[in-house]
C-alpha cells in the first residue's frame, strides 16, 4: 500500500508541478508542438487546394499504407503466437530460471536494430543454408528466394519486435495470483479450461500492451522492408522518409505522416474500447 | 517459491510447450550468433553477407574505417548527453507522479504515453517539420534534442514502475527524527529511487545508441553509428561493423551481469527482494 | 520559407559563414568525396608525395540525389560541408552550378586543363568549364553473367526477356535506367519528351510489379551479380571490369541500340577554402600518364587527351578495349540524356519514382 507524502501543510503544493516542469516543457516543445508543425506543413500554401497534399498522398500511396498495416498486423499476430508460449513458460514453468530467461530475452536488444536486421540479410541470403534447405524441400514460392519477398520483411518485423511482445505478456502473467490458478484447477477438471477461463483473460492486458508495442512501430518501420524486401514491399515509412529527405515534397510528406499517426491513434482507441483496458502504463 | 502448478494439462503437453518456448528463444538468438560469427569472417567482396573464411583481421583492425569510428564517437557523445538530461527530467517526473497526489498527474501521464504510441517516423518527421519551420539547421543539437525527447518517457515510466509502492512516509519519519530536508533527500529519498534511476539511465543510453529513424530525420549530414550502418547497404558492409556490434553486446552483458550479481548480493544481505 | 526551395530556382544562398568554415582554411588538407571503385590504389599517395598536400579521400557518394540531399541545406546556408572536391554526374553538376553552390576552378593552378578532350569542352551546363571538369566518363549498359543467362546479351530489351524474370536489377539513377529502356523502345534519350518518359516508366513499372525486376540499386548490384543472385543488371561499364578479377565470367555489353555515356565531374563547393589545392589535384590527374594509371585500375574512359596512348604502355589490352578507351567513332554512337529543366526534372523523377515502387 503506497504511502504518499501526506501532511499537506508541510508540503509545497507546487512541488509536483515544479518537478515535472522541465520534462513536461521539453515534451511539449519537442513532441506536441512538432505534431502541430507537421499539421501546418501538411496544409498546402500554394495555389492548390489546402488539402492537396492529402489527396496526392492517398492517391499515390494508399497502397503503401494498406501494405504497411498489413505487414504490421501479420507480424503482431505471429508475435503473439511465438511470444505468448515463451512468456507463459517463463512465468509459470521456469522457477529459478525466470530471471535468466528474462535476461536472455532482453539480450538481443543490445545489438543495434540495424545490425540485427542485416544479420537476417545474411541468414536469408540466396546462398545461405535457410534458402538451400527450404528450396530443396520445395517450400519456397515464387523465384525460390527469401530476400526481396514479403516473407522476409514480415519475418524481420516479427523478430525485431518480439521482445516488445514477450515482456508485457510475461509481466501480466507473472502478476497473476497463483492461488487463483489453483482455485481454477480445483473448479475445472480440465487444466486447459482453467487456462482459458482464468489465466488467459487475466493476461489480456499484457497481450494488449504487447500488441500495441509491436503493431505501432512495425507499421511505421521501413528498415526491414528496405534491407530485406524488394521494390514491391516498400512501406509507408520509406515513402515518408524519401519525400521528406530527398524529394522535399513537404506538404505530401507531412500529410502522409499525419495520416499514419491518425490511423494508428484511431486503431488504438478502437482496440482499447474493444478490450476495455485503460491502464497503458 | 518454486514454479506454480502449471494450468496446462498432461506432462506431454507441458513438454511440448517447453520445447516450443525453447525454440522461440533460440530463434531470438540466431541473428546474435550470426553477428558474432561474421565478425570473424573474411568477406570476398565489400559486403559481409556470405561466409568465406575464418579470420581475425577485423578484430585486429577494428578502427580501419575512420568514418565508422567517427560515427561511433558521435553516437556515444549524443547518448551520454541525452541520457544525463533525460534521466534527470524523467526521474523528476516519476518522483512527482509517485510521491504526490495532484490533479495534473493524469495529463502528465498521458503526455508521457503519447510519444510511445506514435510511430518513430512521425516523431522524426514532425520534429524535422518544426526545425524547418523555425529555420533551425539540423545537426548535433537537433539530434540531442530528439533523443532527449523520446528518452524522457521511457525514463519516467521505468522509474515510476520501480518506485511505485514505496513508502514515502519514510521521509516524514526521517524528518521527525530531526533530519533537514537536504539530508532527507540525500540519505532517504535518493537511495530508495537510485536503482530505478540507474536502470532507466541504462535504458535511455541503449535507446539513444540504437536510434535510427528519428535520428535520420534530424541529423543533417552528421552520421551516427546506426546511420553509418544504414548507408552501408549501398556501399560496403565491412566485418568491422560486426566487431563493433559484438563489442557493444559484450559490454552490455558484463554490465548486466554485474548488476544482477550486485542485486543478488544486496538481496541476500538485506533479505529483501528488490 | 526555408523549405520548399530545394529544387532549382530556390532562394539565393546566403554568403559563406566564415565562422562555420573556420579551421579549414589554414591546414594543408584536401578533402575529396567520390564514388566507390573510382580510383586506383596509388594516385592519392603519389599526389601527396609530389605536392606535399595531405588528402582525405572518402568514397561516400552512392547516388546523386542522396548526396545532394545531404549537402543542400548546409550549402544553402553557406555552411561548410567539409569537402573541397565533390564528384557528381553531369546533370547534378549542372544543378549545383545553377544554385550557386560551387566556386570557380583556380585556373592558375590548373595548366593541364588544356588536356581536356575536345568533345567534353563545351557542355551546356557549364559553358567554358569554369566550375567543373570531368573526372572520368561512364558508360551504362548491361552487366551479366553468361553462365546464368545461358547466352550472350546484345539488346537493351534483353533485360525484359521472360527467362530472366526475378533476376534483373536496374539502377536508382533515373537517367541511366530510363535511358537504357528508352533506347530499347526506339526512343532517343537525348530528345525524349515527357510522354516518352511516361511510356518508359510504365514499362518499368509493369516489370517491377510482376517481380521481373528484383531490385533498384546503387553500386550494390555488383555483389549480387558476382554471387549469382541476379543474372542481368543495368550496370556501369567499369564496375564489371573491377569485378572480373575474382569473377572472370562477368561481362559488360553496350546495347546494340546504343549505350548511355555521361561524366562525373569534379566540383569545388563554394564553402571550401582550398580552391587552390583542389585545382592542383585536378592538374595532377589531368596529366595523361596519371590519368592512364587511374583508367588502368577502374576501366572507365578518361577525359584527358593522350591518356589513351599512356594507357597502351600500362595495359595494351585495356587500351584496345572500347570500355576503357573508346575511339571517337565509338563514342559518337553513345547517347547522353536530355538536359531537363526544373519542371521536366520533377516530372521525370516523379514518374520514375512511381515506377520503382513509390
Amino acid at each position: 500500500m503506497a504511502g504518499t507524502a501526506a501532511g499537506g501543510s508541510r508540503q509545497n503544493p507546487y512541488a509536483p508541478y515544479l518537478l515535472v516542469a522541465p520534462g513536461v516543457l521539453w515534451l511539449t516543445a519537442f513532441y506536441l508542438v512538432p505534431i502541430l508543425a507537421l499539421a501546418r506543413v501538411s496544409v498546402n500554401v500554394t495555389d492548390a487546394a489546402w488539402y492537396d497534399g492529402y489527396t496526392r498522398a492517398f492517391s499515390s500511396y494508399g497502397m503503401h499504407l494498406v501494405r504497411s498495416f498489413g505487414y504490421a498486423l501479420m507480424s503482431t499476430v505471429i508475435g503473439v503466437l511465438l511470444g505468448y508460449p515463451l512468456a507463459y513458460v517463463m512465468a509459470f514453468r521456469a522457477g529459478r530460471l525466470k530471471n535468466l530467461l528474462l535476461g536472455l530475452v532482453i539480450l538481443p536488444f543490445f545489438t543495434t536494430f540495424l545490425v540485427r536486421t542485416f544479420a537476417w540479410k545474411t541468414i536469408l541470403n540466396d546462398q545461405g543454408i535457410v534458402v538451400h534447405v527450404l528450396g530443396s524441400l520445395h517450400l519456397l514460392p515464387g523465384y525460390g528466394r527469401l530476400l526481396n519477398t514479403p516473407y522476409a520483411v514480415i519475418g524481420g518485423l516479427t523478430y525485431n519486435f518480439l521482445p516488445f511482445m514477450i515482456l508485457p505478456i510475461y509481466v501480466s502473467l507473472e502478476k497473476i495470483d497463483r492461488r487463483l490458478v489453483e482455485a481454477a484447477q480445483d473448479l475445472y477438471c480440465n487444466s486447459l479450461q482453467a487456462f482459458r477461463k482464468v489465466v488467459l483473460p487475466l493476461s489480456l492486458p499484457g497481450v494488449f500492451a504487447g500488441g500495441l508495442l509491436t503493431f505501432i512501430p512495425a507499421s511505421g518501420d521501413f528498415i526491414n522492408a528496405e534491407l530485406l524486401g524488394g521494390p514491391n514491399q516498400r512501406m509507408i515509412g520509406s515513402v515518408i522518409q524519401g519525400q521528406f529527405l530527398q524529394i522535399r515534397d513537404y506538404p505530401m510528406a507531412a500529410a502522409l505522416s499525419f495520416v499514419l499517426m491518425t490511423i494508428i491513434t484511431l486503431l488504438v482507441l478502437a482496440y482499447t474500447r474493444a478490450l476495455g483496458t485503460e491502464d497503458l502504463a | 517459491m518454486t514454479s506454480a502448478p502449471s494450468p496446462i494439462g498432461s506432462r506431454w503437453a507441458r513438454r511440448m510447450l517447453d520445447v516450443y518456448a525453447g525454440l522461440v528463444l533460440l530463434y531470438l538468438f540466431i541473428p546474435i550468433f550470426v553477428i558474432v560469427l561474421y565478425s570473424f569472417n573474411q568477406p570476398a567482396g565489400k559486403f559481409n553477407f556470405v561466409w568465406k573464411a575464418f579470420s581475425l583481421d577485423a578484430w585486429r583492425d577494428p578502427f580501419l574505417y575512420p568514418a565508422l569510428v567517427q560515427a561511433m564517437k558521435l553516437s556515444l557523445k549524443v547518448a551520454t548527453i541525452s541520457t544525463l538530461v533525460a534521466t534527470v527530467f524523467g526521474a523528476l517526473i516519476a518522483l512527482a507522479l509517485c510521491r504526490y497526489r495532484w490533479r495534473g498527474a493524469g495529463p502528465v501521464n498521458l503526455l508521457l504515453v503519447l510519444p510511445l504510441t506514435t510511430p518513430e517516423v512521425v516523431l522524426g518527421s514532425s520534429l524535422l517539420a518544426l526545425f524547418l519551420q523555425s529555420n533551425v539547421p539540423t545537426g548535433f543539437a537537433t539530434i540531442v534534442i530528439a533523443h532527449i525527447m523520446f528518452s524522457v518517457s521511457y525514463v519516467a515510466l521505468t522509474v515510476k514502475a520501480r518506485i511505485r509502492g514505496f513508502d514515502w512516509t519514510l521521509e516524514e519519519a526521517a524528518m521527525d527524527l530531526g533530519a533537514n530536508p537536504f539530508r532527507v533527500i540525500t540519505r532517504v529519498t535518493l537511495p530508495l529511487i537510485a536503482p530505478g534511476i540507474v536502470a532507466a539511465g541504462m535504458l535511455s543510453f541503449a535507446l539513444s545508441l540504437d536510434d535510427f529513424i528519428i535520428t535520420l530525420f534530424n541529423a543533417g549530414n552528421l552520421v551516427t553509428y546506426p546511420l553509418y550502418v544504414y548507408g552501408a547497404r549501398r556501399a560496403a558492409y565491412p566485418p568491422q561493423i560486426n566487431v563493433v556490434a559484438t563489442a557493444i553486446l559484450a559490454i552490455s552483458l558484463l554490465v548486466l551481469g554485474a548488476i544482477v550479481l550486485w542485486q543478488n548480493r544486496t538481496a541476500r544481505e538485506t533479505g529483501a527482494t528488490l | 520559407m526555408a523549405f520548399g526551395g530545394g529544387l532549382l530556382g530556390g532562394c539565393r544562398p546566403e554568403e559563406p559563414d566564415h565562422e562555420s568554415s573556420a579551421g579549414s582554411g589554414n591546414d594543408n588538407v584536401l578533402r575529396i568525396s567520390n564514388w566507390p571503385l573510382y580510383i586506383d590504389a596509388a594516385t592519392v599517395s603519389d599526389f601527396e608525395r609530389a605536392t606535399g598536400i595531405s588528402v582525405q579521400y572518402t568514397e561516400d557518394i552512392n547516388d546523386n540525389n542522396e548526396f545532394f540531399a545531404k549537402i543542400d541545406e548546409p550549402l544553402k546556408r553557406g555552411q561548410s560541408i567539409d569537402r573541397d572536391i565533390i564528384i557528381l554526374t553531369d546533370w547534378m553538376a549542372g544543378r549545383l552550378i545553377q544554385l550557386g553552390y560551387v566556386q570557380p576552378i583556380d585556373d592558375a593552378n590548373f595548366p593541364n586543363k588544356k588536356n581536356l578532350l575536345d568533345r567534353l569542352r563545351q557542355v551546356g551546363f557549364d559553358p567554358g568549364r569554369r566550375y567543373s571538369v570531368p573526372w572520368l566518363s561512364v558508360m551504362t549498359g548491361l552487366g551479366y553473367n553468361p553462365r546464368k543467362t545461358g547466352r550472350e546479351l546484345t539488346s537493351a530489351n534483353d533485360i525484359f526477356d521472360p527467362k530472366f524474370a526475378g533476376q534483373v536489377t536496374m539502377l536508382t539513377e533515373m537517367r541511366d535506367s530510363l535511358g537504357v529502356v528508352m533506347v530499347g523502345m526506339g526512343i532517343d534519350p537525348e530528345q525524349c519528351t515527357i510522354d516518352d518518359a511516361r511510356a518508359a516508366c510504365a514499362k518499368i513499372k509493369r516489370y517491377r510489379e510482376s517481380g521481373h525486376i528484383r531490385a533498384f540499386t546503387g553500386n550494390d548490384y555488383t555483389e549480387d551479380l558476382a554471387a549469382g543472385n541476379i543474372s542481368v543488371a543495368v550496370a556501369w561499364s567499369g564496375d564489371i571490369q573491377g569485378l572480373s578479377a575474382d569473377n572472370p565470367d562477368l561481362r559488360w555489353v553496350a546495347p546494340s541500340e546504343g549505350a548511355m555515356i555521361f561524366s562525373d565531374n569534379m566540383l569545388i563547393p563554394r564553402t571550401s577554402r582550398h580552391a587552390d589545392l583542389a585545382s592542383k589535384w585536378m592538374n595532377y590527374v589531368y596529366d595523361p600518364a596519371h590519368s592512364a594509371r587511374i583508367v588502368a585500375a577502374v576501366a572507365y574512359p578518361s577525359a584527358v587527351k593522350g591518356a589513351g596512348e599512356e594507357l597502351a604502355k600500362l595495359s595494351p589490352e585495356l587500351a584496345r578495349s572500347p570500355l576503357a578507351n573508346p575511339t571517337p567513332e565509338q563514342v559518337a554512337k553513345l547517347r547522353g540524356f536530355k538536359w531537363l529543366d526544373e519542371h521536366e526534372d520533377r516530372e521525370f523523377n516523379r514518374l520514375f519514382l512511381d515506377a520503382m515502387g513509390g
